[in-house]
């Protein structure tokens, strides 16, 4: 199955009609290794799916020195879902860690259009939904810290 | 079915003779002359306890007892009362048998670090003390030979139950009285003695109906020279056993306990006993049958020698079931309580064949707040289906699987521990070592992947370790330094001499996964006892149609073997990482382990997938091979219990039908059915 094929096969669950009024909303961007997609505090561009490459999501904490990457996306995945969730700005940094493709759909259109498309926002919103719920999920596990030493052990 | 033997046709052939109760200490005499300590029932500190005796004038002549939940009460009978010249009217002793055939603390393990470095391991055999019993009860006999099947019975033998049990002459004593705690016919136990004594008395009038139930003692009563009981004698033996088993009735109802009780594992019941039971232990402390037990490693000063025993332990304990990280599965009183019960009358049929309880009782007396196993049982279990007009049928929520047959030989996993040294160091990660150990000891080194060994030196804990590889001159151990012990282990110098036993459980099942694509799934320390299969299953790659490696580690520098597993993928081999968090300089994947599976599923039953890692992670991950149409006996698992001894006789690492450090560690998730999500099994 060809990459891209592949990568947008979550879309595939939107009727052939609200697929095709969405892709009027589409454009490809392009991201260099290391490039800046999203800023945390600021407002978000655009709803994206990761065609090719991989986008970490980073936090900023000062007093680490750095940012951690709290996951990364990769082919399939969404990116950028605070586009169509208020208050519309970036949770997190999304920085590109190598040549990333993504459709990127644009914050301000897609969101005028769900106002009046109920057919493509009853469709559209469960995958967004579905990216954030499998990302809280995920972050409830990394709270665990599984791997991570625990408690002294008995030996 | 109980058989008669207090009869006539035992008179006509002399089996049975009348020991009059003047002559009893003739046969305390005898025993003793025959260089037997003796053993029978004494009064100290206001209740009956088995003790050594000298004479038969210790014995509890004019003593019978009164009990009920929670409540023992000797009573002396007056001087001219009837009964004041009988010893045996007083049921049975709370400590019974056990203290003498399983002490509740034996040196199992010397180990001693010599002036030249290496090390010297020693196992005490226990001294041979022959040794007569006076006064078992029916109970006793049907503990002594539950006992038989699980210390002796079962692919370990507990080397020093089968010393003291060696030489172990019994004089049974059959019931002539019952208290209102006794249930051994419900049981199908007593009161008539059935097996497993020399001698058997009844005591009858002024003296013994005395039957010799063994060669042995048979040959004791010839030399006693007595006279044959009369009919008189056999029947007056016959028919206080009788009455006994009518006045104790049916208490309990065994048809289908094992299923009823295995079907109500969410019982609301077991709440409320929790608010009674205060796990103090003492039901498993006075219970003939209960056998588990803990190590405690008592060392010199400077730590070059050290003597580890084994000590009785309950599952009522809090660190009982405490396993690495501090948790417990069983944190509740609720768990504790079910555990006991549950095993006591359901799962131990599937490990044993037999029931864990002989019904005397001794739990419901001597429970400080008088929970009573026959309540709780009828409560719990429910009515029989059949037996009452409106009962529903039985619909077990857990299915009841038989145990997948390990080594099953009796006495074929080793017990003893051998000398081995550590030849090589590897830091894996700042708490993570690989310790080569050197050994041409065969037995390890044709340990297989997924099997683990214990590990002992002078002055620590005996853990349980993983082998992360099988070489040609030995084997691998990945350590991760999170206590005492693993600390230590994790900065001992090469030429150190460290004592093994093992190779243990059962390994992973590579030969199920021939001809399918193979899938390894491990999570941070999880990654160890795979290495070993990653290693076979490498060397006979051209037997799977694929294979696929997902790892998950807390960060980057936690990554574990990462030299050999670039070499892996650089050699084609498909490697897939993510870690849980990570700076910006890592580039790599960062999240959860299941969503590896997004770039490459491991999707349909042609997939074999092999699991190890935290608990949480494992059922996140057989979810979604699940989700992948993964049948559950593709899956195999690992798991994590606490095991002090390794071989299934210490009870510790129970789950369920199983123990896991015999019975697997590794197992599929259809093997484990509902009990790998159970909270509190």
């Amino acid at each position: 199955m060809p990459a891209i094929q592949a990568a947008t096969m979550v879309l595939d669950r939107l009727s052939p009609a609200v697929r095709g009024r969405l892709g009027e909303l589409a454009h490809d961007a392009e991201f260099a290794a290391g490039a800046e997609i999203l800023r945390e505090g600021i407002d978000t561009p655009f709803l994206g799916l990761v065609i090719s490459g991989r986008v970490a999501l980073r936090l900023r904490i000062p007093e680490m020195g750095d940012r951690l990457t709290i996951v990364t996306c990769e082919a399939g995945e969404l990116v950028g879902w605070s586009a169509v969730v208020a208050p519309f700005r970036a949770t997190v940094d999304a920085i590109a860690t190598e040549p990333t493709t993504i459709e990127a759909f644009d914050a301000a259109t897609l969101r005028a259009r769900l106002e009046t498309d109920c057919e493509l926002a009853a469709a559209l919103l469960p995958l967004v939904l579905e990216s954030v719920s499998g990302r809280l999920t995920a972050s409830w596990q990394q709270l665990l810290d599984m791997f991570g030493s625990r408690a002294p052990e008995p030996w | 079915m109980i058989e008669r033997h207090w009869s006539a046709a035992d008179a006509m052939g002399s089996a049975t003779r009348f020991l009059p109760t003047a002559r009893l200490g003739e046969l305390v005499l005898a025993l003793r002359g025959d260089g037997r300590r003796v053993i029978g029932p004494v009064v100290e500190d206001g209740a009956l306890k088995m003790a050594e005796i000298d004479h038969a004038d210790a014995l509890p002549f004019g003593w019978t007892a009164r009990s009920e939940p929670g409540l023992v009460r000797l009573e002396r009978r007056a001087p001219d009362a009837a009964g004041a010249d009988r010893a045996f009217d007083n049921g049975p002793a709370w400590s019974g048998i056990k203290p003498w055939t399983f002490p509740s603390r034996v040196d199992a393990l010397a180990l001693e670090t010599r002036a030249d470095g290496s090390l010297a391991v020693r196992v005490d055999a226990p001294a041979s003390q022959p040794t007569a019993v006076i006064g078992a009860r029916a109970c006793d006999l049907a503990a002594l030979a539950i006992h038989d099947r699980v210390l002796a019975g079962g692919p370990a033998v507990d080397p020093d139950y089968a010393a003291r049990r060696a030489d172990l002459f019994v004089v049974a004593v059959e019931c002539a009285m019952a208290t209102s705690t006794c249930f051994c016919t419900s049981m199908d136990t007593g009161p008539e003695v059935t097996r497993g004594a020399d001698i058997t008395l009844s005591e009858i009038g002024d003296g013994f109906a005395a039957r010799g139930d063994s060669p042995a003692g048979q040959r004791l009563l010839d030399r006693l020279v007595l006279a044959p009981a009369t009919e008189a004698h056999l029947a007056q033996a016959a028919e206080q056993v009788a009455a006994v088993r009518a006045a104790m009735g049916h208490a309990v109802e065994t048809d289908g306990l094992h299923d009823r009780l295995l079907a109500n594992l969410d019982s609301p019941r077991w709440a409320e006993i929790a608010e009674r039971c205060l796990a103090c232990a003492n039901c498993t402390l006075v219970c003939p049958t209960c056998f588990c037990t803990g190590t405690e490693v008592v060392s010199d000063p400077d730590g070059r020698e050290s003597t580890a025993t084994r000590a009785w332990d309950s599952c009522f304990t809090a660190g009982f079931a405490q396993v690495v990280g501090g948790g417990s599965f069983r944190p509740q009183h609720r768990d504790r309580y079910r555990q006991w019960l549950t095993h006591k009358f359901g799962t131990w049929f599937d490990q044993f064949g037999t029931s864990g309880c002989v019904g005397c009782g001794r739990c419901v007396a001597w429970c400080p707040v008088g929970i009573d196993v026959r309540e709780e049982l009828a409560i719990i279990a429910g009515p029989v289906p059949g037996l009452v007009p409106d009962a529903p049928a039985l619909v077990p929520t857990a299915p009841v699987r038989a145990i997948a047959p390990a080594a099953v030989e009796p006495g074929s996993i080793r017990t003893t521990y051998v000398p081995t040294t550590l030849a090589a160091v590897r830091p894996e990660t700042a708490d993570t070592t690989t310790l080569r150990i050197a050994t041409d000891d065969p037995a390890l080194l044709a340990a297989r992947p997924g099997q683990f060994v214990m590990i002992a030196m002078p002055a620590f804990a005996i853990p349980p370790i993983s082998i992360s590889r099988i070489r040609d001159d030995g084997i691998e151990l990945t350590i991760r330094a999170a206590g005492p012990t693993t600390s230590v282990l994790a900065r001992i110098r090469p030429g150190t001499q460290l004592a093994l036993r093992g190779p243990l459980g059962r390994p992973w099942p590579i030969e199920d996964a021939y001809g399918r694509d193979v899938a390894i799934v491990a999570g941070g320390i999880g990654l160890a006892p795979l290495r070993g299969l990653l290693d076979q299953v490498l060397a006979e790659r051209d037997r799977f149609t694929s294979i696929r490696v997902y790892l998950g580690a807390r960060t980057p520098r936690d990554r574990l073997f990462v030299d050999e597993l670039e070499a892996l993928a650089a050699d084609g081999v498909d490697i897939r990482l993510t870690v849980d968090r990570a700076g910006p300089e890592w580039l790599g994947r960062v999240g959860i382990i299941t969503e590896l599976f997004r770039g490459a599923k491991p999707t349909g039953a042609n997939v074999t997938a092999f699991v190890c890692g935290p608990e949480r992670m494992m059922t996140a991950v057989t979810d979604l091979l699940g989700d992948l149409a993964v049948p559950p006996g593709h899956t195999w698992l690992t798991l994590e219990r606490r095991m002090e001894c390794g071989v299934g006789l210490c009870g510790h690492c129970q789950l369920g039908t199983r123990f896991v450090c015999r019975d697997g560690p590794v197992f599929s998730v259809a093997e484990l059915g509902s009990d790998l999500r159970r909270e509190g099994l």
